[in-house]
């Protein structure tokens, strides 16, 4: 391979590394991840029997909901069943239909001001932007590259698959500051400091990646 | 690699155009010559320049040009007005300890594949190989063509502009051992001082070959028509080669004529991608505030612009990875500006604002979806590789794909939606209608490749993967 474009397949290498170490250092407990993960079930269902609020349990509910998802249950669901991309959109679409639907609550049941649900769709959409920003460096990967180096290309796309996130702590910020919003009983609070932090994540992680790689990208 | 680059002639036949430029300074749709054969062989890590004719200017000039880009020397050639086989051996020094070097013209561009193609394999010791293109009818002007005869084994038997029997001809490009430069001196003791006065010298010896480069695209400037030439065939080469529908059909003949006016200026692809958040953000200010017509020829037109940068980084070898990515992103962020603006607009349709958010929030909703499923398909493999069976759909996407188009509910088609809906003064029926096509799209794509084998690739990474967790879980149990 030209040594130019040895040069230029750094980030590829940069991803790769970036997705090993989420592996290495995302693994939970199965136990506690379980015993977390009855939080949302147990929420939903003090709520049906009118012991907690509303709000409480919505909160407990996206808790809950970060736990169980953040678990290998997920990428459990995937492998071996040849669709990869279902738990990804199963996953993807509740974590935004799940802030979203928040929002809609707090404004359309509760009657809080339509700011507040423009925040809940801000926090929906940093949530996403995240993770997006994360695959749209596998799909902006040069042509060039992709073809002389198949296997490392292969080995991105998958390791991806089965950690479902580049940078990290997309989901987990935007997710715990919004239910900390509603606990607390300001929702608007939650979603702004969600969408903040949300951002400032991604793009912080994003530069220094760019920092990292871009002497040798042309 | 080194690549040696024969620019000490006069350039005679552009005198009369460009009295005061070398041809190889001479722009080609953004980019000089020179720049374009450095973009083109990213293999070369060092660059070897014969000058002569008006050295000290031209050596300052493509200093100004290569420097920070490409490691380079100047090697200057006194007897400039020679045969242009006296500049190869004016490099002799410079070159005779390398295994082999490419060999180029200063006044051909052409574009990496032929580059590709003709180091695929490095010469033998002692063999040169020429890059030849053997469609003979794509020949710009065939007249003024260095002609070769090529023979069944893969060698050169006869080369020149005169000869009468040739079956291809000359790109300006050599990949070459330092057997050139005996072939040379052996002409040039003959009084024979042309380049091709030393390949037939190998030629005789059985030592040139060739790399067939048909097809790869490469023009030599040596006139105003010929550089009109390479301008039309590097345009051909920008083209994207899948386009939307509305890309291809429409878009792309507008954005053609902005890249056009801009491949000149210092403008990178990068610019262009940051003005469409601008110009995204503009359109979107419209739609809000009920400029419904304005709004949506502003959503179109940014949809046009959308395809500039990805030309401008064809045709000016500016692509980059950061800029894939910046792309994409910012396409994304242009989008939901949009959305968000035509639900707004509702409200100034005599609908309530509770209505406005609720569509804002489903469309919202609707489109991370839709992109979350696209691009998951994509990664997964299924996508770059699709081994779908034969369906409906999927012959009715093979006829898109076959005419360089791809079809569904593309990034251009969405915004073409949008605008037009927007400037009907429909934003509410627009959003539900793209709402019902995300959503019937990503169905449908997800219903099809239900029936796709997961890859053999695919298959073994997961084998590798779980052996591995396999082998973490027995170690933490120890």
């Amino acid at each position: 391979m030209p040594e130019r474009l040895k040069g230029q397949s750094r980030p590829l290498f940069e991803i790769i590394r970036l997705l090993d170490l989420k592996s290495a250092a995302s693994v939970i407990p199965a136990g506690l991840a379980l015993l977390l993960s009855l939080v949302a079930p147990a929420a939903l269902c003090l709520y049906i029997l009118g012991r907690l609020e509303a709000e409480p349990a919505i909160a407990f509910f996206l808790l809950g909901w970060l736990f169980i998802s953040g678990s290998e249950f997920p990428a459990q669901l995937s492998n071996g069943s040849g669709r990869p991309s279902m738990s990804f959109i199963v996953l993807r679409s509740l974590d935004a239909g799940l802030v979203i639907a928040l929002g809609l609550f707090l404004y359309l049941e509760r009657g809080l001001p339509e700011t507040v649900l423009a925040w809940a769709v801000a926090a929906s959409l940093t949530l996403y932007l995240g993770y997006y920003s994360g695959i749209s460096l596998l799909k902006a990967v040069p042509g060039k590259i992709r073809l002389a180096m198949p296997e490392a290309m292969v080995a991105a796309d998958h390791l991806f698959l089965s950690r479902g996130t580049v940078w990290g702590g997309e989901r987990e910020i935007v997710l715990f500051l919004s239910a900390a919003g509603v606990v607390i009983g300001r929702p608007e609070w939650g979603f702004a400091a969600s969408v903040t932090a949300g951002n400032l994540n991604w793009i912080i992680k994003a530069l220094n990646f760019w920092r990292r790689t871009k002497k040798d990208e042309r | 690699m080194k690549a040696l680059i024969i620019a000490a002639g006069r350039g005679s036949s552009f005198r009369g155009q460009a009295p005061r430029s070398h041809k190889t300074l001479i722009p080609v749709c953004g980019l000089t010559v020179i720049e374009r054969i450095v973009a083109a062989c990213p293999q070369t890590e060092e660059l070897v320049i014969v000058t002569g004719y008006q050295a000290q200017e031209l050596e300052a000039k493509l200093t100004r040009i290569l420097e920070g880009k490409i490691k380079f020397t100047f090697i200057r050639n006194p007897e400039w007005e020679k045969a242009n086989g006296i500049s190869v051996l004016a490099a002799r020094d410079a070159l005779s300890g390398e295994k082999a070097f490419l060999l180029s013209m200063s006044d051909h561009v052409y574009e990496p594949a032929l580059v590709e193609l003709l180091t695929a394999e490095p010469p033998c010791p002692g063999q040169c190989l020429l890059a030849v293109d053997r469609n003979l009818g794509a020949c710009f002007d065939l007249n003024d063509a260095t002609k070769v005869k090529l023979d069944g084994t893969g060698k050169i038997v006869n080369i020149g502009k005169q000869i009468a029997d040739f079956n291809a001809v000359d790109t300006g490009v050599f990949y070459c051992t330092p057997s050139i430069f005996y072939a040379l001196a052996e002409a040039s003791s003959a009084g024979r001082e042309s380049l091709s006065d030393g390949v037939r010298v190998l030629c005789r010896k059985g030592a040139m070959g060739y790399r067939d480069v048909s097809g790869a695209m490469w023009q030599d400037v040596d006139e105003p028509d010929s550089l009109a030439e390479a301008e039309k065939r590097l345009w051909r080469v920008a083209v994207k080669p899948r386009d939307g529908v509305v890309s291809r059909l429409f878009n792309r003949k507008v954005s053609a004529l902005v890249t056009r006016l801009i491949c000149g200026l210092p403008v990178r692809p990068n610019h262009v991608t940051l003005f469409n958040l601008f110009l995204a953000a503009a359109a979107s200010l419209l739609i809000a505030s009920g400029q419904f017509l304005a709004g949506g020829l502003a959503a179109q037109f940014y949809s046009i612009v959308d395809g500039v940068d990805g030309e401008l980084a064809r045709l000016k070898h500016q692509g980059s990875w950061f800029g894939g990515w910046l792309d994409n992103v910012t396409d994304r962020l242009c989008d939901w500006m949009l959305i968000s603006a035509a639900a707004w607009s509702i409200t100034r349709v005599g609908t309530g604002k509770e209505t406005a958010w609720i569509f804002m929030a489903a469309a919202l909703f609707s489109n991370i979806l839709y992109w979350t499923a696209m691009d998951s398909l994509l990664v997964s493999g299924i996508l770059r590789t699709p081994e779908t069976k034969g369906n409906f759909l999927a012959r009715v996407e093979k006829w898109f794909y076959e005419r360089e188009m791809v079809f569904g509910l593309t990034h251009d088609s969405y915004l073409l939606i949008l605008a037009v809906g927007v400037a009907l003064r429909k934003p509410a029926a627009t959003l539900a209608v793209l709402i019902v096509l995300e959503t019937f799209w990503w169905a449908i794509k997800l219903i099809q490749v239900r029936k796709t084998r997961p890859s053999e690739k695919y298959a073994e990474f997961l084998a590798r993967e779980n052996a591995g967790k396999a082998q973490r879980a027995e170690s933490a149990a120890l």
